[in-house]
């Protein structure tokens, strides 16, 4: 994922051209619709996409220590476990991932790079991330909490750049490009950003205006009608609550929601997994 | 001087006199019909003839308890089943009609289906409601569990799995961060490593802490590795309680969207015995299968798309179908109306009597549900009438034992042949058995109806009610006209002309023909219908606007003429020869008898030659149909009387010496019945008289011991195929027929065999005692035994017993001559 620093093709307030992709993977759990809406993306836009599978570095210290023990996922049985075996299981979910990828790829029609490198997750991602327009989160649960908070993205995302995160199952395959308006949202770049997205996927897309102020909506309104360069259809919701806006989201049956990272109504302690399943769908987090 | 010329000496008269013509045919004047056509009649208010069946019928269906089934029998050709259907429809009219039954889903037992009543015409409403609210249900339930209220609960519950198991996480990572270490994902399962300023320790790092340091880390990575092992094991918890959760949530919406279309049938329907238990059942069902309105039959868990066309019926989905209301008997639209069912069985097999249960087959395999029982006779009779031919019933395999045993218990039982057989079949249902309340009626003949009451011990228990139809009636003036009235109806109800008073008289006179008997009428209203039927179609070829006395008679004479053939060539055989019957001249030991030829429809009189031999013996008469087993019982019985008849009335305490034969010439197709005994014995009597028998008359009648001529059958038809014969050969004046005087009243002759007696060419006596027809058969009085014991001379009596002394002296000479030829002496 760009960086601040870095200084990318779109600037503030310009719409992302997604021309890079990067999966970023590890060996938690790999999210399939995550993947799926990766190689959609990439495949809706012609951006290349490249897979990383990151070796935490710190599950090699843990192995090469004495006490070293993995407790199942059911919390029934634990064994110790040493680096050689961290080694080969951390392979197996190399394999898997890169076999998964490369199929789903293959179906449509997406050339997909696969690579591995070693090291602590956070600075890793930023890593895998690169030059990518999108980092798309392939696994399930990397770190919970440490890096994808929304306060953790929103401070080391770069303008112009996006984070992708699917819910496990997402509801609703097929439906339009969502995107999120509310007050402090870069409402050109954001709408630009989704009706490009749209476009490429062949999907209409909707905007959903957030605000309880009726003064902000009609902004929020008139900045839509003036960024959008088509007749579109513009929903409102005016609690402002995630549960309130999850419900009005889902009411479109969004196949890919779009919204600002600086979205306001984004705890910044909420996971941006828990957000994408509360939608429902695939969710891009801009930072525009 | 003139000769005297001598008249002839008169012909000595007859002991009998032939009868006259009146007598002959018993005729009927049209004249005294003041009708013009048989459509002024109104038609008879009962019907005729019938009283005691008719009170039979009403006995048996006024009477409710079990048993007083019917059973209505008579003579082929009565049109008994229409008759009792008229009597049940007037009587069916004024009953209630009975409840409707449906068959329904058994939730706890679905082999079982349970049977519902329900009040009359309400089946088919409750069906179509059971309908209406599954496809209510099916957009209801979409809209309750599509609402923001149930989305909203439900991501609750999931969410909150989700949050407490992320909250559980948390903590313990926090509580591992407090002791200095964290929680790892490996790819499977979690490690527990030691962290210094957040990043997880090198292990050179944790080999140079101090043993204290080093002991403190392995003691709280122990301490976080039990608790998260203790949460790991808890999560299975957690989703159970999610579950549970979630199930509520969907009983709860799924009852709140049952009860909102369920309050309306079960309001309509809420007197119904077992209505609220099983709507209490299906709605229990819907409620835990709530799903299957939520998801296409095909892909389980996909939103089904709106319902936007019409309701489908729940047959097209096989999970709906145990919602689904099997209507077997329903009396809207029933053929009676609102009253109590008349129902024809005409082909009473055991499945059409007690219903069945049918099959699909499916990938192979026969399957079956309860929406493919289906009804049979009974269940549609039940509450009224079941009307079923006996002679059918009987031909059915295991009909006739499933109709006892629905009677007997009181309820229709749906089994299988195969079930009965006890052979292999498919796994299938056992449907409730439903209460049977109906009168069976049951026809058939009086054969039948005997049979079963000596050979079944449960018919009598089962059918107490025997209804006789008649199939004649008394012929009196006053009949007539009803008789008139009675064939205008049966002319009007066959869709045929009215008839003119010729007709109707024509009609009469045939229906006494028919019933054989000039003081009847017949009633065997099938065969008068078909007359009419025929004489329309000669009336309306005719161009006639009524059926008159000339449509009936080529009614007649077409039937006759159609059915000839064999009573052709039998005369034909006769006049050229070929059967030898004599209608001339006399003969010692011979006599012309007189049989009927019946077969199926054609009944003609046939001529034929009985002779007799008499030769030395014990007293024996040999039948010689009965010896080749050509005779029946009867006709052996005859020839017995006839024998009795001899040794009782001739040369008393004297041995029978004789020994006699006798024979049906050239008759090769057996004989039964003792019409032709007084035939024999006067055959008899010649050959033993040696007078010959004058071969112009023909005989018929059965004798007694005593020498009385008794009734027999068909003399009409007798006479007239021994008139034919004599007319082919030209009638000579001097031919007739001998036949007993109590049969004088069954003659209705028809009109060219009156027309010739009355022109006294052709004869019909009377005869009362064997002595008469002796005498007038040889000419010879028969003689009458005198108070010195003897017959007086030259009489028949007096030469037969002259002839068997003159036998006995004969046999006792040739037993002294053997014996004295034996010891050696001279005779």
């Amino acid at each position: 994922m760009s960086h601040k620093s870095e200084q990318p093709a779109s600037g503030p307030g310009r719409p992302i051209d997604v021309r890079t992709i990067a999966l970023a993977l590890d060996c938690s759990t790999l999210n399939r619709a995550a993947v799926e809406a990766a190689v959609g993306l990439a495949a809706a836009t012609g951006a290349q996409l490249s897979a990383v599978f990151i070796e935490d570095e710190c599950l090699h210290n843990l192995a090469a220590m004495p006490f070293a023990r993995e407790i199942s996922f059911s919390g029934t049985s634990s064994r110790s476990f040493s680096s050689l075996q961290i080694t080969s299981e951390i392979k197996r979910s190399v394999d898997t991932a890169r076999r998964t990828i490369a199929r789903i790829a293959a179906r449509e029609n997406v050339e997909c790079g696969f690579s591995v490198t070693r090291g602590q997750p956070a600075e890793s991602l930023n890593l895998a991330g690169g030059k990518a327009q999108i980092l798309a989160l392939g696994s399930s649960r990397s770190r919970i909490g440490r890096v994808h908070t929304v306060a953790a993205l929103r401070s080391k995302m770069a303008h112009g750049s996006g984070v992708l995160v699917a819910p496990a199952d997402p509801e609703f395959e097929g439906g339009p490009v969502v995107a999120i308006l509310s007050p402090g949202a870069e409402v050109g770049a954001v709408v630009k950003t989704a009706e490009r997205i749209a476009a490429q996927a062949n999907r209409r897309h909707q905007f959903l205006i957030v605000s309880g102020s009726g003064a902000e909506r009609a902004a929020l309104h008139q900045g839509v009608l003036e960024a959008q360069s088509s007749s579109v259809e513009i929903g409102f919701c005016g609690v402002n609550q995630l549960s309130q806006v999850s419900r009005a989201i889902r009411l479109q049956s969004p196949g890919l929601v779009i919204a600002d990272i600086d979205y306001a109504h984004f705890d910044d302690a909420s996971s941006i997994e828990a957000v994408s399943e509360a939608f429902g769908a695939p969710l891009i987090l801009v930072q525009v | 001087m003139a000769k005297k010329t001598s008249r002839p000496s008169p012909k000595p008269k007859p002991v009998v006199a032939p009868l006259a013509p009146a007598k002959l045919r018993r005729t009927c004047d049209p004249a005294r019909f003041a009708f013009k056509s048989t459509a002024e009649l109104k038609p008879p208010k009962d019907i005729l003839g019938q009283a005691r069946a008719i009170d039979a019928i009403e006995l048996g269906t006024g009477i409710s308890h079990d048993g007083f089934n019917l059973f209505v029998l008579g003579a082929h050709g009565c049109d008994m089943q229409g008759a009792v259907e008229e009597l049940l429809q007037t009587k069916a009219r004024r009953q209630e009609p009975p409840c409707d039954w449906v068959y329904l889903y058994n939730f706890a037992a679905p082999d079982k289906p349970k049977a519902m009543c329900l009040p009359a015409g309400k089946a088919v409403r409750f069906r179509a409601a059971m309908e209406t609210m599954v496809a209510d249900i099916r957009a209801t339930a979409k809209a309750m569990f599509e609402a923001d209220e149930y989305q909203t609960r439900r991501r609750s519950i999931e969410s909150g799995v989700k949050q407490a198991q992320e909250s559980a996480f948390s903590e313990l990572q926090q509580k591992a961060q407090e002791l200095g270490t964290a929680v790892l994902h490996t790819p499977q399962g979690f490690g527990v490593a030691p962290i210094k300023e957040g990043e997880v320790l090198k292990p050179e790092e944790f080999k140079a802490l101090p043993q204290e340091e080093k002991d403190r880390i392995e003691q709280a990575i122990r301490t976080i590795q039990h608790e998260l092992e203790v949460m790991l094991q808890g999560m299975p918890g957690l989703m159970t309680e999610a579950r549970r959760s979630l199930q509520k949530l969907d009983l709860e919406f799924a009852n709140a969207a049952i009860a909102h279309v369920s309050g309306d049938l079960e309001k309509a329907f809420s007197g119904v015995e077992g209505m609220r238990a099983y709507l209490d059942a299906v709605k229990a069902d819907l409620a835990e299968n709530i799903y299957m309105f939520l998801a296409s039959p095909e892909m389980p868990g996909q939103v089904e798309a709106e319902v936007t066309g019409p309701v489908q019926p729940q047959g097209d989905d096989p999970r709906l179908r145990r919602y689904a209301v099997n209507v077997v008997v329903s009396s809207d639209g029933a053929p009676n109306g609102r009253a109590a069912p008349i129902v024809k069985d005409e082909r009473p097999s055991l499945a059409n009597l007690v219903g069945r249960v049918e099959h699909q087959s499916q990938m192979g395999a026969l399957i079956t549900d309860f929406t493919l029982i289906k009804p049979g006779s009974l269940h549609h009779a039940n509450g009224g009438y079941l009307l079923i031919d006996a002679r059918k019933l009987l031909m059915q395999p295991f009909a006739w034992d499933a109709l006892k045993r629905s009677l007997k218990t009181n309820r229709i039982t749906i089994e299988s042949a195969t079930e009965y057989a006890g052979m292999f079949s498919p796994v299938s249902l056992e449907p409730e058995p439903i209460p049977l309340s109906v009168k069976v009626v049951l026809f058939g003949d009086h054969m039948l109806y005997f049979m079963l009451a000596a050979q079944d011990p449960e018919f009598s228990e089962f059918f107490k009610v025997e209804a006789e139809f008649d199939d004649v009636l008394k012929r009196a003036r006053p009949m007539e006209t009803r008789y008139a009235a009675w064939i205008g109806a049966l002319a009007a109800c066959n869709n045929v002309r009215a008839l003119d008073p010729g007709g109707v008289a024509a009609v009469i006179e045939h229906s006494s023909r028919m019933a054989d008997d000039s003081e009847r009428l017949s009633l065997r209203d099938e065969h008068i219908a078909d007359l009419l039927r025929e004489a329309d179609y000669w009336s309306n070829k005719a161009g006639r606007r009524l059926i008159g006395a000339c449509d009936i008679e080529s009614a007649i004479d077409g039937r006759k003429r159609r059915s000839d053939r064999i009573r052709e060539r039998q005369m034909e055989a006769i006049e050229r020869d070929i059967v030898s019957v004599k209608t001339s001249g006399a003969v010692i030991g011979q006599i012309n008898g007189l049989s009927v030829l019946s077969m199926g429809d054609i009944r003609f009189g046939k001529p034929s030659r009985v002779t007799a031999r008499i030769q030395m013996g014990s007293g024996k008469v040999v039948d010689i149909e009965r010896e080749v087993a050509l005779g029946g019982a009867l006709h052996s019985k005859g020839v017995l009387i006839l024998s009795s008849f001899i040794t009782s009335r001739y040369a008393p305490g004297v041995p029978l010496s004789f020994g006699a034969s006798l024979v049906f010439e050239q008759s090769y197709g057996g004989v039964d019945g003792d019409s032709a005994s007084s035939t024999e014995l006067y055959a008899l009597l010649s050959a033993l008289s040696e007078l010959p028998i004058k071969q112009s008359f023909a005989v018929t009648g059965s004798v007694s011991q005593l020498g009385e001529v008794q009734t027999i059958g068909g003399v009409n038809d007798k006479i007239e195929g021994y008139f034919d014969l004599c007319a082919s050969r030209g009638l000579s004046g001097e031919q007739g027929v001998l036949i007993p005087h109590s049969n004088v009243q069954h003659l209705m002759l028809r009109s060219d065999v009156v027309e010739a007696c009355a022109k006294g060419k052709f004869h019909i006596y009377p005869i009362r005692t064997i002595d008469q027809g002796i005498e007038l058969l040889t000419g010879v009085p028969a003689g009458k035994r005198g108070r010195n014991g003897k017959f007086p001379d030259g009489s028949v009596n007096q030469k037969v017993e002259q002839r068997l002394i003159g036998l006995a002296d004969a046999r006792s000479s040739y037993g002294k001559d053997r014996e004295n030829n034996g010891n050696g002496d001279t005779a």
